[in-house]
């Protein structure tokens, strides 16, 4: 299985349009995006962000 | 169109109202304007029990396990704001994952603009699924 890049990787995940990315939320499910996910993560560039919750 | 028609269109992705957010706000329309009872208990099927007409329809529901979950988040962060028009009960325990809504008797007539499901777009444009500000 190619890598794939983050922007094809999210759309796999809104194939059937419950998840755009409008609603902020990015779901990787079995046979609908995880499997790509996973192939692609040791090649994707990670960024940790510090969140301030209330 | 029928009712079971009308109901399965519901769970089709809609462009004008795209996503969990907005098949939620279409089913709680449903709901208040044809006086449904909804009771949601497998991932892939639920049934609307017509409070009035005492007509029963069950729906083959065609998302992924995952969709009804993120429909139970939606729902539960609705919650407090569609209270006076719905009576909502949820588990979304992994285990045990369930949802009923129920039109109140004393609902207002008609959503009007002022109503917090009229205002589904612009939940989406400032909350996003789960009530969180972006």
């Amino acid at each position: 299985m190619r890598s794939r890049s983050p922007v094809e990787l999210i759309a796999l995940t809104n194939a059937d349009g419950m998840f755009p990315l409008s609603q902020g939320l990015v779901q990787f499910d079995n046979g609908v995006g995880l499997e790509e996910f996973l192939t692609a993560w040791p090649s994707l560039s990670k960024k940790l962000i510090e969140i301030a919750y209330p | 169109m029928n009712d079971a028609e009308r109901l399965r269109k519901l769970f089709c992705n809609d462009d004008v109202q795209p996503g969990v957010v907005g098949f939620v706000s279409r089913l709680l329309t449903e709901c208040h304007d044809h006086y449904w009872e909804l009771d949601w208990r497998q991932p892939d099927q639920c049934t609307f029990l017509g409070i009035d007409t005492g007509t029963e329809v069950t729906i083959e529901v065609p998302f992924r396990p995952s969709v009804f979950r993120a429909t139970i988040a939606r729902v539960a962060a609705l919650s407090d704001e569609i209270a006076a028009t719905f009576r909502i009960a949820f588990s979304n325990d992994p285990n045990d994952l369930w949802l009923t809504i129920k039109p109140r008797h004393d609902a207002p007539a008609q959503i009007d603009g002022s109503d917090a499901l009229a205002a589904g777009p612009l939940l989406i444009r400032e909350r996003g699924l789960f009530g969180c500000k972006k």
